[in-house]
């Protein structure tokens, strides 16, 4: 046989593209078949047809020869590896129906594991990954004033109107600077009044943002120049669908917001709601004489070419000529160019990245399962391996078949964790933080989650299987047939399989256990007034009516005095800001007897409220008195203090009777006497904040800032069922301005379970979490342990024929299993404790070096984890000796 | 419990590739490179298959069970190398009479149809 020419050796190479199996079968067939072919078209000597037609004849042949032998190759290699595919996929659904419980129990376990990941995926995707709603958003930063605390921290506040205008004027590495504020106006509509969120916002928002309505336009440079009175407002996808019929012709349509009539002119598109879940944007003016409070939200592009640190020099240039010009106010403010990326993912995505940290491990967890599982059943199905492979079926075929059984397997239980993750989006996005749900719109359930949840169950499938075909590769083939007892050598695999998925479940456990106390602390933590028979609701002042303060505390005692007065209410009360309510007012002072620089004041929080405030919320008051209605513009200011702002300040000296000295901000000057001293009023979610109270007909100002316009009122009522008043206190307020509606009615239950809302979610599932890993574990650790012992049986068999006890085998196997247990919750604590400081942050109630979770975690796992070996090794002394000596 | 007949449909339509090869054994057993040329000869050039189609073929071929792997070497002095010859077997033989049954009906309801003028031959089959 002559040598291979260089043609067939090509050849021979290029069929490396078919299937292993395909090739193994038929190469030589092929490889003869090319050789013949290219004999006759080479027109050789040796038994073929002489060329008539010379050199250039034959090149001509031997041309097209190659042409079809690649288009051959081209045609059936794929068609080969198609139909390889589909018989491994016929035979891992063949193999799923004849061990149905097995199969069901893989996909049980992927379907958990792959949801849950899928589910946590979608969430982050939307904090973390998705894109910004604005053109470029890279560019755009966000504008605070930043101001250095007596301790050296630095806190950030709004911008003022006036600052907003220097900047505006004065800064040339900023392209656009918009400004923005929250409103809450009530809407006119066809079933009555309708509070809306509305943003009021500078000329150049829309712009400077990059956005696009999706119906009509954004106002024009005439409508720019008119500023406010312009009236012309763009609605939200949602509001226009909601209350405006989803109209097509809406463009030009009137509306009435506060009683004043608007044009509308465009529509945003479906699922923007940028800021605070807006449902329409007004062109608003922001005049610079108009009040000094930090209440703007300033959003800026950068110039082209222009860096945050060349901005930000900038800013620093213009923030120091304005305390030059304006140092009441300014002194001691600098201004900071934040991303505005930035802002939008903030502390609460640490709950995100805890969450993906627990799925992360219940998948670890999970497929250290099925490999386990995979391994055992391999090798009890040694025997059918043994006869396919003496049949001629390569190792890599076997281990392209077990790849495609796990990844069929994994695939349907994908489809089922998907399934699964679809129908837990709803309570997901309730764990959003809020300002970025509003962002979004919504949580996408769209085509990454799918592709994402495809891709994992595609790749744990197939590491899975490989891994389960490499741990079964040394099954010894021969010896299964021929009955030996020889098994394959994968035990120290599955012994590492055991300790990694106890380690793993300690650590999430330990986790779970944290942040499960954390809450239930906080949740029954005494907050300090009295929840039953509370109910609380939120008031809308039209800013054109009340912006001034004599209107709007007229309004207010009258309200209060009409509420009082209805049946079932003891007591009724307006406050600026009611406990577990998002933001805070700070007052800047100062003691007596100080002499501190403003810009290096003390702050404390502040409320305004009217009398009977302490007694509306059942806050006791320890000592002095509360406000009286006499405590009036014209008389002696006075101040109460809680019990956190007297221990700071007073802490040896009775607070009743003191003075507090405001600076800066709006009360400058004045000199609040403290005259009474109640008891702190706890939320979960904060440090007791040291608090302020001062009466409301003292302290009414003249401000749009949200929570002046938007004060709370809070109601406690005699009998069992708080909500019954509402509707009075509805038509009472109605009776006295229709134009007010009441909003966010809830009991203080209610509040508290929506302060706690997002703890409580990632409580519960990083429960949830740590409740599979467990389960996992430990049907892990019962089959791997009950699949060694079947493995040993002759070990046992000869044991117990030479003399040993009963006693003694089950004791051998409680060891055995008992230390891989151990060593993997010793492994699990350290992990454990690494990963602590990622929980600390997110408690608040329980110390994070407790030592109560982690004790109570490992003991429960080796609890757990020995009544998993318990019954194998029982079923280990029930061999019968005599019997495994006589098989051998 | 399926009939014969249904055993037989089961295959039905074949490819054309399928049922050359089945032709190309309908006169005795042959190996690989002796289908492929009885192959070209038949179809007088129209198809030729290359190693991979024809291969595949045979292994598909094989797996339905209508063709078989012959133990016989008709051309024993020809034979010096291991070669593969195959052989149809019986429903193999009645698969490829179903079909060829079939393009024959196919062919009338084009006469019928006035697609084809009465009498004319297919391109390409030996007269």
């Amino acid at each position: 046989m002559s040598r291979p020419s260089l043609s067939e050796r090509i050849y021979r190479r290029l069929l490396g593209l078919f299937p292993v199996d395909f090739r193994l079968e038929y190469r030589d067939e092929m490889e003869e078949l090319f050789r013949l072919q290219h004999r006759d078209a080479a027109g050789s000597e040796e038994g073929g047809r002489p060329a008539p037609d010379g050199v250039p004849g034959r090149r001509r042949r031997l041309l097209r020869l190659w042409l079809r032998a690649m288009a051959d190759l081209a045609r059936s290699a794929p068609r080969e590896h198609w139909d390889a595919l589909r018989q491994d996929v016929r035979f891992a659904l063949r193999g799923i129906r004849r061990a149905p419980g097995f199969a069901t129990l893989v996909i049980v376990t992927f379907a958990v594991a792959i949801g849950a990941n899928t589910s946590v995926f979608t969430v982050a995707h939307a904090t973390l990954l998705r894109p910004l709603p604005f053109a470029d958003g890279d560019r755009l930063v966000r504008l605070v004033h930043v101001r250095e605390r007596p301790d050296g921290s630095l806190t950030e506040v709004g911008f003022t109107r006036r600052d907003f205008h220097a900047v505006a004027d004065q800064a040339e590495s900023l392209s656009g600077i918009t400004a923005q504020v929250y409103q809450g106006p009530a809407l006119r509509t066809g079933e009555g009044i309708v509070r809306v969120v509305s943003i009021g916002v500078s000329g150049s928002w829309f712009r400077t943002l990059g956005l696009r309505p999706a119906l009509g336009r954004t106002w024009d440079p005439r409508e720019e120049a008119a500023g406010g009175e312009s009236r012309v407002v763009v609605l939200s996808h949602g509001l226009w669908r909601q209350h405006f019929g989803a109209d097509p012709g809406v463009v030009g349509r009137t509306t009435v917001l506060d009683g004043v009539p608007y044009t509308v002119i465009g529509v945003m598109p479906r699922g923007f709601h940028y800021p605070y879940g807006a449902e329409l944007w007004r062109l608003w003016d922001f005049d610079p004489d108009e009040g000094t409070s930090h209440i703007l939200n300033v959003q800026a592009r950068l110039a082209p070419g222009v860096t945050l640190e060349e901005a930000q020099a900038e800013l620093d240039l213009i923030s120091e000529r304005q305390a030059e010009a304006y140092p009441d106010t300014n002194r001691g403010y600098g201004i900071a160019a934040r991303p505005t990326r930035e802002n939008l993912i903030e502390g609460e995505d640490r709950l995100v990245l805890l969450l993906l940290a627990g799925v992360a491990l219940v998948l670890l967890i999970a497929a250290a399962n099925v490999v386990s599982l995979l391994m055992a059943r391999t090798v009890a199905r040694s025997r059918e391996l043994a006869v396919r492979a003496s049949l001629g079926a390569s190792v890599w075929r076997r281990a392209r078949q077990l790849t495609t059984e796990n990844v069929v397997l994994a695939l349907l239980g994908g489809a089922g964790g998907l399934a699964a993750a679809f129908w837990l989006q709803d309570p997901l996005a309730a764990l959003l933080p809020g300002h970025v749900r509003e962002i979004f719109g919504e949580v996408p359930f769209d085509r990454s989650a799918i592709l994402f949840n495809i891709g994992l169950s595609v790749g744990v499938g197939v590491a899975v299987g490989l891994l389960a075909a490499w741990g079964a590769r040394s099954v010894d083939l021969r010896g299964v047939l021929h009955g030996s007892a020889e098994g394959p050598r994968g035990g120290r695999i599955l012994g590492s399989l055991v300790v990694v998925e106890t380690a793993l479940t300690v650590a999430l456990l330990v986790g779970a256990l944290f942040l499960s106390l954390d809450l239930h602390r906080l949740a029954s933590r005494d907050p300090g007034f009295e929840m039953e028979g509370l109910v609380t609701a939120a008031l809308s002042l039209p800013e054109e009516r009340y912006e001034s303060g004599p209107p709007r505390l007229a309004f207010e005692e009258r309200a209060v005095e009409r509420i009082r007065a209805l049946p079932g209410v003891q007591e009724a009360a307006i406050v600026n800001l009611l406990p577990y309510a998002d933001g805070n007012w700070g007052l800047p002072f100062r003691l007596e007897g100080e002499d501190l620089p403003p810009e290096q004041a003390h702050t404390a929080s502040f409320r305004q409220a009217t009398p009977g405030y302490f007694e509306a919320l059942g806050v006791p008051v320890l000592r002095g008195r509360g406000f009286r209605d006499s405590d009036r513009p014209g008389s002696v200011p006075v101040a109460v203090v809680d019990r956190a702002f007297a221990e700071r300040y007073w802490p040896d000296e009775d607070p009743v009777g003191q003075v507090i000295h405001a600076i800066r901000g709006s009360f400058d000057g004045r000199s609040f006497q403290v005259v009474g001293l109640v008891g702190d009023i706890e939320d979960p979610r904060r440090d007791p904040a040291e608090t302020v109270f001062a009466p409301m007909a003292q302290t009414s100002i003249d401000s749009t800032a949200f929570d002046v316009v938007q004060p709370s009122l809070a109601v406690r009522t005699a009998g069992l069922d708080p909500a019954s008043v509402v509707p009075g206190v509805r038509s009472a307020l109605e009776e006295l301005d229709p134009g007010v509606p009441l909003f966010r009615i809830q009991t203080a239950a209610e509040a508290l379970g929506e302060a706690l809302a997002q703890r409580r979610t990632a409580a519960v599932l990083a429960l949830v979490f740590g409740a599979c890993g467990l389960l996992l574990a430990a049907v892990g650790t019962y089959g791997i342990v009950g699949y060694t012992v079947s493995r040993r049986v002759r070990d046992f068999g000869v044991r117990m024929a030479m003399g040993a006890s009963r006693g003694s085998v089950l004791r051998g196997v409680l060891l055995r299993g008992g230390r891989l247990v151990a060593i993997g919750i010793a492994l699990g604590l350290v992990a454990a404790v690494a990963l602590s400081d990622l929980v600390a942050g997110s408690l608040q109630a329980v110390d994070p070096d407790a030592p109560g979770p982690y004790v109570t975690v490992a003991a429960a796992l080796l609890l757990i984890g020995l009544a998993a070996c318990l019954q194998p090794a029982l079923r280990a002394t029930r061999t019968d000796p005599a019997q495994t000596l006589r098989e051998g | 419990m399926t009939t014969e007949r249904e055993g037989i449909d089961h295959h039905l339509p074949l490819t054309p590739a399928a049922f050359h090869v089945l032709l190309a054994l309908a006169e005795g057993d042959r190996h690989g490179y002796a289908i492929m040329q009885e192959v070209r000869e038949t179809t007088g050039g129209r198809v030729s298959m290359g190693p991979g189609t024809l291969y595949g073929t045979i292994k598909r071929l094989l797996a339905a069970g209508l063709i078989e792997e012959s133990r016989e070497r008709p051309d024993p002095d020809l034979d010096d190398r291991r070669r593969r010859y195959y052989r149809l077997t019986d429903i193999g033989r009645r698969v490829a009479a179903a079909e060829a049954t079939r393009l024959e009906e196919a062919v009338a309801d084009a006469r019928a149809k006035r697609l084809l003028p009465e009498g004319q031959a297919l391109q390409g089959v030996r007269p």
